[in-house]
């Protein structure tokens, strides 16, 4: 008896292992049997996984793979932002010998030695979102980091009238993130009567912002106006309960849903959106490109941002649609 | 002065006073029996004895020195050395390892000499003529032989003393002879034995003297040649009683069939058993180990399948396919083990005592006032000794926790009672009262179906005893004029 | 079955690397590449890789092993091991100590952590769960605070192309793991320490009973694993140049799997340093290996929990159908 139980479960173990890996197999192209026409494989890596601003990205990559018909993507990240982690993944898909990494960098630095090593072995690698301007990277797609930061904090002056306090938030560590400040605090320069009290640091979690938001409010009862240069205020909820609109504004980078509900809504009056399905199709058309030949014509490409406000709130979700469904 | 004495040893735990000034003589060689019920204070001494206790007051001398036992190790190094019990053996290392846990021979730095300890345990195996390889790993041998790799343990090293307790509870008759012929052989050698047991036969064929102790306090130090075994229990137990004796009963003729089995069969252990139980007589099922006595009850029980046969309960056919659906018509399991099978230990006496009645057909809600005072009736009812129902069963004696399984039981009012081994492990005094119970839970009407490898009480409790031998129904016969001889002699298949 | 091969399928040592081989060779072939491209896995690129990382994993794994043989289970090491990373990281990056000082005050805190943990279950008598369960929070929290959850950069202050002791940084975890698990292979096979360890954990009672040193034993055990999971932290932040409060988040969790999957048994008295090790190499070759298989992106924790299921199952069957 124990006998035949234990054969069977040896198979069945075995036929579920080998039929779930056959499974995925169906989702991919079959490695034997598929069209000779070479597939390239790109690796595009976002920051990590539960950063729901990366969700649109991999729908871009995923779409213009499509498009070009001859690329694989291959979408992978740790679950939470972890260098470490992000630098093991990266040393792996140089050894896989993949043909092409659009990478995302949760630190800047730490990743230069891997993406050298994977330009010297030729495999060639951009940069989105997060850049690593001290490696070999050929180029980098996304928004000017110091000009969008400028940009929130003209907003932030209009909206106050040009004084009050201000309170930052943000995630130190992150070089995107930083030279977002400094393009704040730049522009801020020009309003002597705007105070910075405080600046939040979220340490890279974002559910500590609803606790930063509050303990803020709490402080600082007649705060003017939050610069947020990261989105994370917006994905957690009621986080920005204890703000009282008339009284403080907010102005947020990143538009992707549920952003634009908070401006409706009036909690939110300035949103400053990333070209967020850019993110993934342009570097994959980037890297086949490179691979025909064809290398980018700059090394920083301008992605450009949109500033969204209650007055064209509804435009913007239209457009919003149209990315979706792949029309430009 | 040679031997080991006991000078006025004092031990307490707590407000309990397990041990009162108790001081005998043990002469050096001498094979000498300590008895008494559960609770007496005889585990208590042993381990005062085997330094895993020390002792309040007193002190023990061996030759005339005072011994110094601070800890197991410094027992071990003087040479004195115990079977437990309980088996305290290590499961997961070989028949070598276990023998030299702890004392390994060791080179530099605390290297094992592995060839060397391997050498040593096949010699001391050997003379023990016990067939088992040193490399064996000790959880795949059988009961008898951890039992006996527990001793070869305690002999590994010189032994002046060796303490033995309870060390046939677990043993077949065949192996028990083997353990005596080594112990025979060890008492020529000059090892002062020291016999801890329930069965007096044994007490009585191996020691010299017998010293009993009751409630902490040595009552007496005897000649077994000047002695009787029910002066002993007497002693023992305060009472006069006669642990063997037979009383007799008669099943009133018109007694309705409870329980009727007819070529039941599960291989491989056993085939083709028919027996019938009628109200109010008690039927002894014996058997050798081996013989498939346990996993008859369990089957009938519905723990498991049988694979053939039939089973009818009061004239009704059933086939249970779980314990449920067996305890809802009216049977109950008093199992072998009460440890792994019948007790709950991390539950109070109270919990213990009213789970399956509440299981099989109570109500939804547990009613805390109802259940407590229950428990604490059926604590009165069968004298079972407890500090409160809300204490752990493990801080009861075997014979009274043997009375919670019981006593749970018989609260369903169950029309069959199965019994495996009701009173493996138990003190005389309990015993007697076991007895007694089962008895008049028979007079009541109940059907009764004990399972004992004890030949004294079949032959005390039985009304027609059924003997078992490798899954066959040898024979039967009526419990009254039975003798040990022609019960043995089906059970053996011995042919004259 | 076949005792034999029974019996040789209880040398843990032997059925993990079977295990170990049967996943290598699998992949190979499910990986294999089409046309005249480079195999993306089986490769000496990735096979070093797959070292470097597991090894991290490894050397703690086998302080692990150790824990549980005794009868223990411990929950430190990731905890331990960010510490200890973070102490050095600190001294050396921030304050300026030269590397050895660092290096040396790292390893200290987890002998620090290990006495801990040894004190509570010891002396306290703490469930080893519950104690380094409270380790782990109490190790991780100073880490914490030290950082103030910012990163801390080493990579700066070391030389580039830096061979700690002569040796390229990525092999040097890998060979302080091949050495420590012959170490403490010996040890416990061969040596006194190592078969009470063995005791303690197949029936306590006995060992005590039998004149071992429980108690020391005990604590013992506990110590090794701290300084080994805080060696491996100290390695892991010296040799990516970089690291945070919460590095090495969830890893106690994988040492244990692998030193299950190695043999080790929850319940004591069994279990094998040499096998703990293997079975982080086959954790380290599906975390490898799985990123490669296309739109597999989430399924990685799921595959990671099935397959240990799948070979402790396999194990419980095998080893015991002779009972």
């Amino acid at each position: 008896m124990h006998r035949v139980a234990a054969r069977f479960l040896v198979v069945a173990a075995a036929v579920a292992l080998v039929s779930g890996a056959c499974g995925k197999k169906e989702e991919a192209a079959a490695p034997a049997g598929s069209p000779p026409a070479k597939k390239y494989r790109f690796a595009v890596m976002p920051k990590a996984l539960n950063l729901p601003v990366f969700t649109y990205a991999r729908t871009g990559a995923e779409r213009a793979a499509k498009e070009l018909g001859n690329v694989e993507v291959f979408w992978r990240a740790s679950e939470n932002a972890d260098p470490l982690r992000q630098k093991e993944i990266l040393e792996s898909f140089i050894t896989q010998g993949v043909d092409g990494i659009a990478i995302s960098c949760t630190s800047a630095d730490l990743l230069n030695d891997p993406i050298n090593k994977a330009m010297d072995a030729g495999i060639p690698v951009v940069t989105w979102d997060s850049d690593a301007p001290r490696s070999k990277r050929i180029a980098f797609w996304g928004v000017d980091d110091f000009k969008s930061g400028q940009i929130m904090g003209e907003e932030a002056a209009k909206l106050t009238g040009g004084k009050g306090k201000v309170a930052f938030m943000t995630s130190l560590g992150a070089e995107n993130l930083a030279r977002r400040l400094e393009g704040v605090k730049d522009s801020l320069k020009k309003y002597p009567d705007m105070k910075v009290v405080e600046t939040y640091d979220i340490k890279e979690d974002p559910t500590r912002s609803a606790e930063m938001i509050a303990s803020g409010m709490n402080r600082y009862p007649d705060l003017a106006v939050w610069i947020s240069v990261g989105g994370w205020p917006i994905f957690v909820r009621n986080a920005l309960d204890p703000i009282d609109p008339a009284k403080t504004k907010f102005v947020c980078f990143d538009t992707v849903p549920p952003a634009p509900d908070l401006l409706k809504s009036g909690k939110v009056q300035v949103l400053i959106g990333q070209k967020y399905f850019g993110w993934g199709s342009e570097p994959v058309k980037l890297l086949a490109g490179i691979r025909e030949g064809r290398m980018p014509s700059q090394k920083i490409i301008d992605s450009g941002v949109d500033v969204v406000t209650k007055d064209n709130v509804d435009a913007y979700l239209e457009q919003w649609k149209k990315w979706e469904k792949g029309e430009e | 002065m040679a031997g080991l004495a006991f000078d006025g040893v004092t031990k307490s735990f707590g407000a309990v006073r397990a041990l009162k000034g108790v001081s005998f003589p043990v002469a050096e060689g001498e094979t000498h029996a300590l008895v008494g019920e559960n609770g007496a204070g005889k585990s208590t001494l042993m381990r005062v004895l085997a330094g895993i206790v020390r002792p309040d007051g007193g002190q023990l001398v061996w030759q005339g020195r005072k011994l110094d036992l601070h800890s197991p190790r410094a027992a071990l190094d003087q040479g004195i050395g115990m079977v437990y019990q309980e088996m305290l053996l290590f499961p997961n290392l070989t028949v070598s390892g276990n023998i030299f846990a702890g004392r390994e021979v060791t080179g530099a730095g605390g290297r094992l000499r592995e060839p060397e300890m391997r050498e040593r345990t096949a010699r001391l195996l050997e003379e023990l003529h016990l067939s088992v390889s040193a490399d064996a790993e000790v959880a795949s041998l059988s009961t008898a032989h951890q039992q006996l790799v527990q001793i070869a343990r305690a002999l590994a090293f010189e032994c002046r003393i060796l303490i033995l307790d309870e060390p046939t509870t677990c043993l077949t008759e065949g192996e028990t002879a083997h353990l005596f012929a080594i112990l025979d052989r060890l008492q020529r050698r000059g090892v002062t034995l020291i016999y801890v047991s329930h069965k007096l036969d044994e007490v009585f064929r191996l020691c010299q003297r017998i010293t009993v102790l009751r409630d902490g306090e040595h009552v007496g130090t005897f000649e077994a040649s000047q002695t009787t075994p029910r002066d002993i229990v007497r002693s023992m137990v305060g009472r006069d009683i006669d642990p063997a004796a037979r009383v007799p009963r008669t099943v009133p003729a018109e007694a309705p069939v409870v329980l009727s089995v007819e070529h039941l069969t599960r291989r491989p252990w056993f085939e083709d058993v028919s027996l019938s139980v009628r109200a109010g007589e008690i039927v002894g099922l014996f058997g050798l180990v081996g013989s498939g006595r346990s996993e008859l009850l369990e089957t009938l029980f519905g723990l498991y399948r049988a694979q053939s046969g039939a089973m009818s309960f009061a004239g009704l056919p059933v086939r249970f396919a779980s314990p449920v659906q067996a305890i809802r018509t009216g049977l109950a399991l008093v199992p072998e083990e009460r440890h792994r099978q019948g007790l709950f230990f991390n539950l109070s006496v109270r919990h213990n005592l009213v789970l399956p009645a509440e299981n099989a057909s109570g109500p939804w809600r547990i009613d805390g006032r109802r259940e407590r005072g229950d428990s604490q009736r059926l604590v009165e009812q069968w004298r079972i000794k407890t500090a409160g129902v809300e204490a752990p069963p493990d801080s009861l004696s075997g014979g009274n926790q043997q009375k919670v399984v019981m006593a749970k039981w018989l609260r369903a009012a169950p029309r069959l009672l199965l019994l495996d081994e009701p009173t493996k492990g138990v003190d005389v005094g309990a015993k007697w009262e076991i007895h007694d119970l089962i008895r008049r839970q028979a007079d009541q009407g109940m059907g009764c179906l004990v399972v004992s490898s004890e030949l004294p009480e079949i032959l005390s409790l039985a009304d027609r005893i059924v003997v078992l031998r490798e899954g066959r129904v040898q024979g039967e016969i009526p419990g009254a004029g039975a003798d040990e001889e022609s019960v043995m002699r089906l059970a053996t298949a011995v042919r004259h | 079955m076949n005792a034999r091969l029974q019996s040789l399928w209880k040398t843990r040592e032997l059925s993990t690397l079977f295990v170990l081989a049967l996943e290598v060779a699998f992949f190979t072939w499910y990986l294999w590449p089409e046309g005249d491209r480079a195999h993306p896995f089986f490769n000496l690129g990735n096979g070093v890789l797959i070292l470097k990382y597991s090894s991290l994993y490894g050397i703690a794994a086998i302080g692990a092993a150790m824990v549980i043989i005794s009868g223990g289970v411990d929950l430190a090491p990731g905890a331990v091991m960010a510490l200890a990373g973070v102490v050095t990281g600190h001294l050396f990056a921030i304050q300026g100590y030269p590397l050895s000082v660092g290096v040396a005050a790292g390893i200290f805190t987890g002998l620090l952590s290990g006495i801990l943990s040894a004190m509570l279950v010891v002396l306290v008598n703490l469930p080893p769960f519950i104690a380094t369960l409270g380790v782990m929070g109490i190790a991780r929290g100073i880490a914490f605070i030290i950082t103030e959850g910012r990163f801390f950069d080493l990579s700066s202050r070391l030389p580039a192309g830096w061979k700690p002791f002569g040796l390229p940084a990525d092999w040097l975890a890998p060979i302080v793991l091949v050495v420590l698990a012959a170490v403490f292979q010996y040890l416990m096979q061969r040596f006194q320490w190592g078969r009470a360890i063995f005791a303690i954990g197949g029936n306590e009672t006995a060992a005590l009973f039998s004149g071992i040193r429980v108690g020391k034993v005990k604590a013992s055990v506990y110590i090794v694993a701290a300084v080994l999971a805080s060696l491996s932290g100290v390695i892991l932040v010296v040799i990516q140049g970089q690291g945070r409060a919460d590095l090495a988040t969830g890893y106690e969790l994988d040492i244990i799997a692998s030193a299950v999957v190695g043999g080790a048994s929850l319940t004591g008295g069994r279990g094998s340093v040499v096998g703990a090790v293997l079975g982080t190499l086959i954790f380290g070759v599906l975390r490898n290996a799985l990123p490669q298989i296309p739109g597999a992106t989430f399924y990685d924790r799921l595959i990671v929990g099935v397959v240990v299921v799948v070979i402790v199952v396999v194990d419980q069957f095998i080893a015991r159908k002779g009972a």
